[in-house]
C-alpha cells in the first residue's frame, strides 16, 4: 500500500471526528473511532495504523493551525523562558497553539536547538563546533 | 615561542573571521537506504537536484521527489548511512568548483583531485545541470578542430563545435582516436576535457600517463567516475565534464571534451532509474535516456563574438555490441549528433587502423569547418573510395579488366593504404595535404602498395625542406598559390627520382 493510501485514510477519520461540533463530541468520537477500527480490521490494514496515526496528527494539526516543536536542551526548562518560547514560536510561525515536546541531550553542550516538523533552529554548541570544522577543512 | 604555542596563535588567526551562526536548517530522515538510493521523509522544500548532506559527511542528490519521501542518490560511500540518519538540505543545486587550477589535474565528478597532487583550489562554482546556450548567443561551425588523423581530418572534418560521435565495438579504437586527437591540440588554443565514465582504474592511468608524455596535460582535465565507483557518479560525469568546459568556454576559450563513453553512462541512469522505480521502456532503459544524452550533447556550441566567441567541440563515444548500431543507445546518439565515425572490428583486423568506415562515417557541419586547401585535396577521395569497394569485389574474378577498371583499382588500393596510421602519431594538416596532393594528382600511382607508408614518411620530410612556399602559403592563408603549387609539384618529382 502506498504512503498516499494512509494519508487518504487519515482524511476519512479526520472527517469522521473533526467535521462538525456533533461529530467532535465524545461518544460520537468513541463511536466513529470503532467504525474506523472495524474498517482496517476488514480491510486488513490494522499494521498500517501507526502511519495513519501520523498522518491524522499532522492533518489535524494543519487544519487546527497547531505547531509541535520538539525542543532540546543540555538542562530543563525554567517556567519564565518556556512561557517566553512559546510566545515567540506562536509568533514567528502564526500559530494558535504551541505544544513543546522537551527534551534533554547532553550532546548538545550548551544552546538550544527547535525542530518544527522538518525544519531546525539549531544555536547549540555542538553545531557551531560542527561549522567551525567544515570551515577549517576547507 | 614554543611550538605548542605557534600552534595555537595559528589556529586562532586560522578562526578569526569564523563567524557563527544559528542556522534554521531543513532536515529528513532517512528511511530507506538501498544500492546508492535513500529515501527520505521530510525535506518538504527540497528542490529537484539539490545537494543534501548525510551525517558520515557523504553527499546525496535529491532526485525523485514524491508526495511524501524524496529519493536520493548518495554521491560516495553509502555502507555509512542508516536508517534513521539525520539528512540535511544545502539548498543549492549540484554543483562543481571549476577554473585554471584544474588544467593538468585528474579530479573526480565533485571535482576534488584523485592524482594525489594537493588541493585544487577552484576559482568558481558552476551548475552541473545547466540550460544549454540559446540561439541567440550560437555560431555555425566554421572553425576547424584538427584531430592529426589523416583520415578524419580529410574525409569526416570536425569543426569547432561540433558534435561528433565515435562509435564502434570493443577494441576498435575508438579512445585511440579520441587520445590522438587530444595530442594534436598542442599549441593550437584548445582546452580539453576528459571525461571517463566506468572504465577500469588501470586504463585511466595508462592514458594520463601517455598524455602527459606527450606534453597535452598541460592543456588537458580528466574527470573520472571510475568501475568500481557507485553509479550515481558515473551518471553526474558528464555533466560535471561539461561544467567544466563551459567555464573556459565563458572565457572565450575553445574547448574539446570527450565522453568515454555514453553507452556506460546511459546503463549508470538505467540502473538509478529502475532503482528509483521508475518505469522501464525498451532495453529497460526509462522514458528519458534520450533526453539524459541530447541535453548533454546540446551543451556543445560555438558561441559568436558578442558572447566571447568560444567554443566546445564534443566528442561523444559509444561503444555497440556485435557491429549494432540500431540498438537504443547507438541511434538515439547517432541522431543527436553532426555526424559520427564509425569503427569496425573487420577492418581493424585487416591492419586498416584507424579501422574507420569511411562509407558510413559523415560530418555533417564538419565540410564548412574545413580549410580551402583541404577541401581542394580530400574532394575527389571519397567518391574515389567509394568506387574502388564497388570494384573491389570485381577484382576478386581475375586479371582481365579494362585499364580504366584496373588503374581506379591501384589508386584506391594507394588511398587505402595512405589513410593509415599509427597511434599517438598525429599529423599537422599542411602535411597530410602533401600527401593527399601526391595521390589524388597520381603521383603515387607507380609506387607499391607496400612502399606507400614509407613514401609518405620520406615525402613529407623532403617538402619540408624544399617546398617551403606551398607549405608556407597553406599555414597563412589555408590555400596554396600558383607558385607553391608549381614548387611542390617540383619536389614531389625530385623526391620520386631519390626514393626509387
Amino acid at each position: 500500500m502506498s504512503a498516499s493510501r494512509t494519508k487518504e485514510l487519515a482524511e476519512v477519520l479526520l472527517e469522521m471526528t473533526d467535521e462538525n461540533p456533533e461529530a467532535r463530541e465524545e461518544a460520537q468520537v468513541k463511536k466513529s473511532l470503532k467504525e474506523f477500527a472495524t474498517y482496517l480490521k476488514k480491510k486488513g490494514l490494522l499494521r498500517k495504523a501507526d502511519a495513519i496515526i501520523a498522518d491524522y496528527r499532522r492533518l489535524y494539526n494543519k487544519k487546527h493551525n497547531i505547531v509541535e516543536a520538539t525542543v532540546t536542551l543540555t538542562s530543563r526548562l525554567s517556567e519564565h523562558t518556556r512561557v517566553e518560547l512559546r510566545e515567540a514560536l506562536k509568533k514567528k510561525h502564526n500559530a494558535r497553539e504551541v505544544h513543546m515536546l522537551e527534551k534533554v541531550d547532553q550532546r548538545l553542550i550548551g544552546g538550544i536547538r527547535i525542530q518544527i516538523e522538518d525544519e531546525v533552529y539549531d544555536s547549540s554548541i555542538q553545531n557551531s563546533l560542527k561549522q567551525l570544522q567544515t570551515e577549517l577543512l576547507k | 615561542m614554543t611550538s605548542k604555542n605557534l600552534i595555537i596563535e595559528n589556529l586562532k588567526k586560522e578562526i578569526a573571521h569564523f563567524k557563527k551562526d544559528a542556522t534554521t536548517e531543513r532536515v529528513g530522515t532517512v528511511t530507506e537506504v538501498f544500492d546508492g538510493i535513500v529515501r527520505v521523509s521530510g525535506l518538504t522544500t527540497i528542490k529537484s537536484s539539490e545537494m543534501v548532506t548525510f551525517p558520515s559527511g557523504v553527499m546525496g542528490v535529491a532526485l525523485n521527489l514524491e508526495e511524501d519521501s524524496v529519493g536520493i542518490i548518495v554521491l560516495g560511500d553509502y555502507a555509512t548511512i542508516k536508517e534513521g540518519d539525520e539528512v540535511k538540505a544545502t539548498g543549492k543545486i549540484l554543483e562543481i568548483g571549476v577554473g585554471e587550477a584544474l588544467v593538468g589535474r585528474t579530479v573526480d565528478v565533485l571535482g576534488k583531485p584523485i592524482d594525489g597532487m594537493g588541493a585544487v583550489k577552484a576559482s568558481a562554482t558552476y551548475p552541473i545541470e545547466r540550460v544549454a546556450s540559446g540561439v541567440i548567443t550560437r555560431q555555425g561551425v566554421d572553425q576547424p578542430m584538427q584531430t592529426g588523423i589523416k583520415a578524419i581530418d580529410a574525409l569526416v572534418p570536425i569543426g569547432r563545435g561540433q558534435r561528433e560521435l565515435i562509435i564502434g565495438d570493443r577494441q576498435t579504437g575508438k579512445t585511440a582516436i579520441a587520445i590522438d586527437t587530444i595530442l594534436n591540440q598542442k599549441g593550437q588554443n584548445m582546452i580539453c576535457v576528459y571525461v571517463s565514465i566506468g572504465q577500469k582504474d588501470s586504463k585511466l592511468r595508462k592514458l594520463e600517463t601517455r598524455l602527459r608524455e606527450g606534453g597535452a596535460m598541460d592543456y588537458t582535465v580528466i574527470v573520472s567516475a571510475g568501475a568500481s565507483d557507485p553509479a550515481a557518479l558515473a551518471y553526474i560525469a558528464p555533466y560535471a565534464g561539461v561544467s567544466i568546459a563551459e567555464y573556459f568556454m565563458d572565457k572565450g576559450q575553445d574547448v574539446l571534451i570527450v565522453y568515454d563513453d555514453l553507452s556506460k553512462h546511459a546503463v549508470a541512469y538505467r540502473e538509478i532509474s529502475l532503482l528509483l522505480r521508475r518505469p522501464p521502456g525498451r532495453e529497460a532503459y526509462p522514458g528519458d535516456v534520450f533526453y539524459l544524452h541530447s541535453r548533454l550533447l546540446e551543451r556543445a556550441c560555438r558561441k559568436n563574438k558578442d558572447y566571447g566567441g568560444g567554443s566546445i567541440t564534443a566528442l561523444p563515444i559509444i561503444e555497440t555490441q556485435g557491429g549494432d548500431v540500431s540498438a537504443y543507445i547507438p541511434t538515439n546518439v547517432i541522431s543527436i549528433t553532426d555526424g559520427q565515425i564509425f569503427l569496425e572490428t573487420d577492418l581493424f583486423y585487416k591492419g586498416i587502423r584507424p579501422a574507420i568506415n569511411v562509407g558510413l562515417s559523415v560530418s555533417r557541419v564538419g565540410g564548412s569547418a574545413q580549410i580551402k586547401g583541404m577541401k581542394k585535396v580530400a574532394g575527389t577521395i571519397k567518391l574515389d573510395l567509394a568506387q574502388f569497394r564497388e570494384l573491389e569485389a570485381f577484382s576478386q574474378f581475375g586479371s582481365d579488366l579494362d585499364e580504366a577498371t584496373k588503374s581506379q583499382l591501384e589508386r584506391g588500393k594507394r588511398a587505402v593504404e595512405l589513410l593509415k596510421q599509427p597511434q599517438y602519431s598525429p599529423m599537422l594538416v599542411e602535411h597530410q595535404i602533401v600527401a593527399l596532393y601526391a595521390l589524388v594528382k597520381g603521383y603515387l600511382d607507380s609506387i607499391p602498395v607496400a612502399k606507400i607508408g614509407e613514401f609518405e614518411k620520406g615525402l613529407v620530410e623532403y617538402v619540408e625542406q624544399n617546398a617551403k612556399t606551398f607549405l608556407k602559403q597553406v599555414r597563412e592563408k589555408k590555400m596554396w598559390e600558383d607558385d607553391g603549387e608549381a614548387e611542390l609539384k617540383q619536389a614531389i618529382e625530385d623526391f620520386k627520382k631519390v626514393f626509387a
